[in-house]
Parts: C-alpha cells; sequence; structure tokens
C-alpha cells in the first residue's frame, strides 16, 4: 500500500512536470502544442545521443536534455505557431492550423529517434540509486524523492509566478487580451518566448527524469503522454496550475489502483476514457479556474 | 516642435483604405479632438499611432523621435497611453491587478505604489474596489479604471477612443470632468468623440475627418457650436456601446 | 506497362485504400468538424472484417456490415460530439482512436492481442480497390455537388449564415460524421483484406499524421485535394528513393510547411493559378465579368467574385459572400 502511494506520488510528479508546460502554452498564448510529448522523448533521447559518444556528469546531461526541450519548443513557436497567429485572423481556424502543424511537427523528433534507435528503447543509465527501507516492504530511493519533490516545488513555484509577480500578472492578461497588454506596455512577443520556453523546459525536464525513473523511453513514448496531459488539463481547467496538480493526482491514483488490480495493459485506456467523460460532461473542467481568472 | 507629428499617415486593411494621408500635431497642454462619422477612420488613426492597426504609410513623431515602425509596447513606454474603444479591461484580473499591469513598464516599485494611491485619490470607487474582478463593475467604473490604467504608465500623451461612448449622462460628466483634470494636470490629450457638449467644452482644436481623410481643421481655440460641416457630425446619433 | 504495374502493385493498391480514409478526413475538415475518429473507424472495419472473414462470413457482406454499422455508431455518438469546439472534438477523437487501440490490443483471442490479426482471407483485387476508391470519390464529389453538400461546406464558412437559411446545422454536422466513419471503415476493411494483416497500432498516432498529410496537403476544399493529397503522399517515397526511413520526418517538414504558406493546399494553389489566368480567358467573353469590375473602386483589389464563381466547380467560399 505505502509503495503504491509512493509509486502513485512519482507518477503524479512527472505527469504534473509534463501538463504545466502543455496548460501553460494553451492558457497564455492558445497554443496547444501537439509536439509538446515527441520533444519530451526527445530531450531524453537527445541526452541518449550524447552519452554515445561523452562521458558527461548527469547534471550536463539535464541541461542537454531540458535545454534541447525548451529551445525546440520556443524555435516552433517563434517560426511556426507565431506565424500562423499572424496571418490567420480567424481564432477556430489559427487553432486548428496550429493542431496540424504541432501534429507535423511531432514527427520530426520522433522519426530522428526511430531512425537512430531502430524503434527500439533507449536509455542514459544513471540506474543505481540508493533506497531507504520505510518499514512494511515499501522502500524510496533518491531518485523518487528528487522527482516528488521536484514536481511539488516547480508546481509552486510556477504557481507563485502566476498569481504573485509582475510578469505572471502580465501573463494572465495576456491570456485575456493579447493585444491591450501589449498597448500597456507588455512586450508580448519575449513574453510568449519566455512562456514557451518554460512550457518546453518542464516537458524536457520530465522526459529527462522519466528516463532515467524507469531506466528506458521509446521514440513513441511521447503519444500516450499527450493524451495523458490533455486528461490533466480538461480535469482541472486549462491554464490553471493547481487545477493541474490536482488533475495529475487523480489520473495518477487511478492508473495506480488499475496497475495493482489488472493487468496493466488497460492502463493506457484511463486517461483516454477521463477525455471521453469530461468533454462530454463537463467541458469547462471540473476543478480551478483558467489561467487569466487568477493562478 | 510639437509632442506629436503625425505626417502623411495611411492606414490600409487589405482592400479598405481607413486613413488616407492623416497629418496634424499634438502640442504639450493642447486637447485636440478627432470628430467624424462612424467608420470615418478615427479609430484606425489612433491605433496606427501606437502601432497596433498596420500604417500604409507615412510617419508619426513623439517628442522629437520617429516612432513610425516602433512596435507597440515600446511606444508605451516612451510615453503615449490609448485609453481603447470599449475600454478593454482585463475583466478576469482584479481592479488593483489592471491597474498594475497600466504601470508594466515601470520598474521602480516605491514610485508606482506612489502612482497607485495617485490614482486611488483621485477614483475613490477604485479604491473601495480594489480586489474585486474588474469585469464586475459598471461601466462608469470601468471607463474610470481605464483612465486609472492607462494614468499608471504616466504618460505624456493621453489619446481616448470616444471615452463616453455607451455610458449614462451622469457617467458622461464624470469623463468630461476626468478629461478635464487629466488636460489639467499637464499631460496632451488627443481624444475621438462623438458626443458635441463634451468637444466644445474640452477641446483647443478640433479634427473632422470623414472617410479616412479630414475636412475640416479648427485650431483658432474653442469650437463653436454649428461650424460648418461640424454640425454634421457632432449631432449623429450615439451608436449601441460595446463590441 | 504491366512489369512496372505489377513492380508497383503494392503503392497502388494502398493509393487505392487510401483514397476514402483522405477523403473521409478532408469531409470532415471541410465542415468544420476537426474528427479523428474515422481513423478509429478505419481500425473497427479492418478488424470486424477481418474478424468475420476469418469467422468464414464472404468478403463483401463482412464489410457492408462494418461499414454500415460504423457509420450508424458515428452517427449516435456524434449527437454529444458535434456540440464540442473545434480543438476539444480534435482531442476526444484522437483518444476514440487510441482507446480503440487499447481496446484491441487487451482482445484476447478476439483480436489476436498486441499482434493483432494475421492470416485474414484476401478477398479484395485490385479491380475491386479502383472501384471501391471510385465509389468513394463519387458519393462525395455528389455531396458536395448537391445542394446537401452545399449546406454542409456552408457550416465551415458561415454558421449563422446556414442557419439563417433554415438549414439545420447539428443533423448537418452528424450526416458528415456518419459519412467520414463510414468512408474510414470501408478503407480499413479494404486494407484488411488486401493485405491480409492488422494490429493494434495500425491504426495508431502514424496513420493519423500521415492521413491528415494527404487530406491537408491536396487541400480541403474539395474532394480533389484529398484525392491529390493521397497520390502525392503515395509516391513521394518513391520518388526521393533517399527518404527511405526519414519518410514521417519529411511528412512532418511539409505538413508545417504547407500549414504556414499554403493552408489551402495544393488545390488552394491551382485554383490561385487559375484565377490569375481566368481574367486572360474571360477577356473574349467580355460579359459578366466586365459589369462586376465595373463596380470595383479604382486600384482597389480586383473584383474576383465572378472570377471564382466560374473558377470552382463547387461553391465552397462563396457562402461567406
Ligand atoms: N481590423 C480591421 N480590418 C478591416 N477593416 C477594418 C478594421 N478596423 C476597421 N476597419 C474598417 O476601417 C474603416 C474605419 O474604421 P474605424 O477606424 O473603426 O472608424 P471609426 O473609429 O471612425 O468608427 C471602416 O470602414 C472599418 O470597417
Ligand atoms: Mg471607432
Amino acid at each position: 500500500m505505502t509503495q503504491q502511494m509512493i509509486n502513485g506520488a512519482v507518477l503524479c510528479a512527472v505527469y504534473v512536470l509534463f501538463s504545466l508546460g502543455l496548460t501553460l502554452s494553451w492558457g497564455a498564448l492558445d497554443v496547444l502544442n501537439l509536439a509538446h510529448g515527441a520533444l519530451m522523448m526527445f530531450s531524453a533521447f537527445t541526452a541518449y545521443v550524447v552519452t554515445q559518444h561523452l562521458d558527461l556528469p548527469l547534471a550536463l546531461l539535464f541541461v542537454i536534455g531540458v535545454g534541447t526541450a525548451g529551445v525546440c519548443t520556443l524555435l516552433l513557436d517563434v517560426i511556426v505557431f507565431r506565424h500562423i497567429r499572424a496571418k490567420v485572423a480567424d481564432k477556430r481556424q489559427s487553432e486548428l492550423l496550429t493542431l496540424i502543424a504541432g501534429v507535423g511537427a511531432a514527427g520530426i523528433p520522433v522519426t530522428l529517434a526511430v531512425a537512430y534507435t531502430h524503434d527500439s528503447p533507449f536509455g542514459i543509465g544513471h540506474l543505481d540509486w540508493s533506497s531507504y527501507s520505510l518499514g512494511g516492504g515499501a522502500q524510496i530511493s533518491t531518485i523518487q524523492i528528487v522527482i516528488i519533490a521536484l514536481g511539488a516545488v516547480l508546481c509552486t513555484a510556477l504557481a507563485l509566478w502566476v498569481s504573485r509577480t509582475r510578469t505572471g500578472r502580465a501573463l494572465r492578461a495576456v491570456a485575456f487580451d493579447g493585444e491591450t497588454a501589449e498597448l500597456m506596455g507588455v512586450n508580448t512577443r519575449a513574453l510568449s518566448a519566455v512562456t514557451m520556453l518554460i512550457a518546453g523546459s518542464l516537458a524536457g525536464l520530465a522526459g529527462m527524469l522519466l528516463v532515467i525513473y524507469l531506466g528506458a523511453l521509446t521514440p513513441g513514448s511521447g503519444e500516450p503522454f499527450m493524451l495523458k496531459g490533455f486528461a490533466i488539463i480538461i480535469l482541472g481547467s486549462v491554464g490553471s496550475v493547481w487545477g493541474t496538480a490536482i488533475g495529475a493526482v487523480v489520473l495518477a491514483a487511478t492508473e495506480t489502483v488499475v496497475i495493482s488490480q489488472t493487468s496493466g495493459t488497460w492502463v493506457d485506456a484511463i486517461s483516454f476514457a477521463i477525455i471521453l467523460l469530461v468533454i462530454l460532461l463537463r467541458p469547462q473542467g471540473v476543478v480551478g479556474k483558467g489561467l487569466a481568472e487568477r493562478v | 516642435m510639437p509632442l506629436l507629428e503625425i505626417a502623411n499617415v495611411s492606414v490600409r486593411y487589405g482592400a479598405v483604405t481607413a486613413v488616407r494621408d492623416f497629418s496634424g500635431s499634438v502640442g504639450d497642454g493642447d486637447v485636440v479632438v478627432v470628430l467624424g462619422a462612424n467608420g470615418a477612420g478615427k479609430s484606425s488613426l489612433l491605433r496606427s499611432i501606437v502601432g497596433l492597426a498596420p500604417k500604409a504609410g507615412g510617419r508619426v513623431t513623439f517628442d522629437g523621435r520617429d516612432i513610425t515602425r516602433w512596435r507597440t509596447n515600446r511606444i508605451s513606454r516612451a510615453g503615449i497611453a490609448l485609453v481603447p474603444e470599449g475600454r478593454r479591461i482585463f475583466s478576469p484580473l482584479s481592479v488593483q491587478d489592471n491597474l498594475l499591469i497600466g504601470g508594466y513598464g515601470n520598474t521602480n516599485r516605491s514610485e508606482k505604489a506612489r502612482l497607485l494611491g495617485d490614482i486611488y485619490d483621485r477614483f475613490p470607487v477604485l479604491a473601495e474596489r480594489r480586489h474585486r474582478q474588474a469585469g464586475l463593475l459598471s461601466g462608469g467604473e470601468q471607463q474610470m479604471l481605464a483612465f486609472g490604467r492607462a494614468l499608471m504608465s504616466s504618460p505624456r500623451l493621453m489619446m481616448m477612443d470616444e471615452p463616453s461612448m455607451g455610458l449614462a449622462p451622469v457617467a458622461v460628466d464624470t469623463v468630461m470632468s476626468t478629461v478635464q483634470s487629466i488636460a489639467a494636470s499637464g499631460i496632451a490629450v488627443l481624444m475621438v468623440e462623438q458626443n458635441a457638449a463634451m468637444a466644445q467644452e474640452l477641446a483647443t482644436s478640433a479634427i473632422v475627418m470623414e472617410r479616412g481623410e479630414i475636412i475640416e481643421v479648427d485650431s483658432t481655440g474653442r469650437i463653436k457650436a454649428g461650424v460648418g460641416s461640424l454640425s454634421g457630425f457632432v449631432d449623429l446619433p450615439d451608436e449601441p456601446a460595446d463590441h | 506497362m504491366s512489369s512496372w504495374y505489377f513492380s508497383h502493385l503494392t503503392l497502388i493498391q494502398g493509393m487505392l485504400i487510401s483514397i476514402p480514409l483522405a477523403l473521409s478526413v478532408q469531409i470532415a475538415l471541410r465542415s468544420g468538424v476537426f474528427s479523428f475518429a474515422s481513423i478509429g473507424f478505419y481500425g473497427v472495419g479492418a478488424y470486424g472484417t477481418g474478424i468475420l472473414t476469418m469467422r468464414g462470413w464472404p468478403v463483401l457482406p463482412a464489410m457492408l456490415l462494418m461499414i454500415v454499422a460504423s457509420g450508424v455508431v458515428a452517427y449516435l455518438m456524434s449527437a454529444p460530439l458535434i456540440r464540442l469546439r473545434g480543438l476539444y472534438l480534435g482531442m476526444v477523437t484522437f483518444a476514440f482512436d487510441l482507446i480503440l487501440t487499447v481496446v484491441a490490443t487487451n482482445g484476447g483471442e478476439l483480436t489476436g492481442g498486441a499482434l493483432g490479426l494475421l492470416g485474414v482471407p484476401l478477398g479484395m483485387g485490385t479491380g475491386g480497390l479502383l472501384a471501391a476508391a471510385l465509389v468513394a470519390i463519387v458519393l462525395v464529389s455528389q455531396l458536395e455537388r448537391r445542394s446537401v453538400g452545399r449546406a454542409l461546406v456552408g457550416i465551415k464558412a458561415s454558421e449563422e449564415l446556414v442557419m439563417s437559411v433554415g438549414v439545420d446545422l447539428k443533423s448537418r454536422k452528424r450526416t458528415v460524421f456518419a459519412i467520414s466513419a463510414a468512408l474510414g471503415a470501408l478503407s480499413g476493411s479494404l486494407y484488411v483484406s488486401t493485405f491480409s494483416t492488422v494490429s493494434p497500432t495500425s491504426a495508431g498516432f502514424t496513420l493519423i499524421i500521415t492521413t491528415l498529410t494527404m487530406a491537408v496537403i491536396g487541400g480541403t476544399s474539395s474532394w480533389i485535394g484529398a484525392v491529390i493529397g493521397t497520390v502525392i503522399i503515395t509516391w513521394l517515397p518513391t520518388m526521393a528513393a533517399t527518404i527511405g526511413e526519414y519518410q514521417h520526418l519529411v511528412y512532418g517538414v511539409v505538413l508545417v510547411l504547407v500549414v504556414m504558406y499554403a493552408p489551402e493546399g495544393v488545390l488552394g494553389a491551382l485554383r490561385w493559378l487559375w484565377r490569375r489566368l481566368a481574367p486572360k480567358v474571360r477577356m473574349a467573353r467580355p460579359s459578366g465579368g466586365a459589369a462586376l469590375a465595373a463596380t470595383g473602386p479604382p486600384g482597389g483589389p480586383p473584383p474576383d467574385r465572378g472570377a471564382e464563381a466560374e473558377a470552382e466547380p463547387v461553391p465552397a467560399d462563396r457562402v461567406k459572400g
């Protein structure tokens, strides 16, 4: 039982990190980046490629992996998404094109990884972490502690940033009305660049933690995460930081229970079922308010 | 040299030319009113000055600097504030957050706190409701918030796009006295209005636009009611507000 | 000729199978229904037909059953779905597709688990595939041409206008949804009876990308676009032999570029060209076009109404004006 709670908490932390990036760009900039999952995988993949040629300390690998996802997301926004936003006035049409472009962009890192690894799992080592016994046969390893702590700390930091700081306030203004925010002196281009960089970096961090925790990822690992992330965001309302945290807890808990009760192959169906249920019953989200409406 | 100088500015949206070859200037202490029927291009003119509408040609100089190609946020920081048509307040944010966003370019905390205090003194309603959602304010209060938000950037020039639009008569009076006090505090004003009375009382000069072009300029002083073609515009019924 | 035909048989068959699927996405996008559901029904068609024929059903009845069943199920499913805004509909149908792959993986003996179905009886010749593709094309093109089709097209152009004209928007969207699903099921059924196998990943993420690319590259405003897109995507890898394993990378890049620079697709580009050339063609007939041109502002944009009406076989975007 304790062991399952620990496993669930780790899962939850990874989900939070991943989904926060997704919800941030969607809530603030109306960009639902469908390449987010692929870039999460790509961060771990880049680190893996580096380990094939160089022997770098883990911290440096993290910088490389997180940076890769962050910069790729930023470039995607600057080169592609921004172009679409500027060119297409109709909001629905621009959303649709953004989505299609994201799907297309996702194909690039996935194909690179498939070609390099021949579509097989890859890892970056660093598997030996010391464990601590918690009694009753339950154990927690250092990496598990790190993941849970990072999830909690970064989620809190992001919530505070959005609700308490000058730029966070500007982000909420941009989420509601970008043009008027710009009129107030907010450099919306720079702010959206920073937002995308943060969003991508969070995906990258999730990918790096995941590959170390699980030992390996595959080129296709990003896809199910997209849907899990979407389910979490839908549960917690788009753009809501705490809503995302709650959504992640719900999904991780449900999945942990299902894994322990069934053979495990049904686990992926949960997030899809959540998406179907939530969207059909309550499309505005179950908990939390959107980004502009405070945290 | 005037504070704001507009030289041969044109605005085009694809096929539609909204402003054609507009020239004019606003000096320190001036209250310039732009009059014209709906669709005359008044909003487009103001929006093009701050870079929100595309300039097809011409030059805009502010305080001796060519700001024609500047991005909107930089123009705002340089000292031009626009109170946009329809107010455009950030309705999900609190009143205070709206004001703080208005002073976004100002990173000096103590000065910002002082400005905020000034604005609360000037508009006590806003002080009362500072933690309320801005969207819950009445129309008149929202207009005060829009003014306050613009003042937070301590502008040298304030542009206003139909500030009395859609307001009750009492609120219109408040708007008028507010504009007057803003002008009195030394801020140059460039205002678009359809309200004849307001234009008469406040303006030091007036420009009349029709189909994107200037058809009359009165820079001799106060506008007299019924002068020339002015009457044709100022008596137009108010369009229903909001968009 | 015939040796070329035989050495490219798989590609030709693949192309013919893809046409109904590309059409299924095109007809949805064209109607403003951003749905990937037809990809899921592709899986349903493939598995359903495979399972039935492996149990002794003849191919045609099995296919027909799956197509009709998919259409009906989709029609029922669409009631809550079409209320959703574009993006949410996209994600829900995305989830629907992937939930089906999970079901297929967990289907035990019936679906063959992770390996899928193997050794499904072959029941489709190239002639049959060609006939099926043609039927799909005729169906969709007729839909576009007929008044029903015009209303369907109108959904995207201007929901309000169409409603004011009195067309029941909801039932139109639901019909689109059902037809799209039936086309997807048709394509899946063709696939399984041609290549005799299907696995859970067959209807997964890659198929969504590929099909979307086909529809968007060609241009979603008409069935012609879907066909053009299918032809391009089928033959692109053979044209550039070096693409090989980077095929999906190229699709991805192409998809992004098309969205950025030619959101109307190849078809849009062709129309644009035609519009450029059309005035010259019209010079010879100075009736309608010239009269329209006279009303335009001097120096304004060319009043293209006349040209558009003549150039477009389908009155697609005119509902706007
Ligand atoms: N964003 C826009 N896109 C296209 N046309 C516009 C846009 N904004 C304004 N117009 C057109 O430009 C003309 C002038 O509009 P506007 O500047 O709003 O006039 P006013 O403020 O005097 O009512 C009108 O014909 C209007 O339809
Ligand atoms: Mg206006």
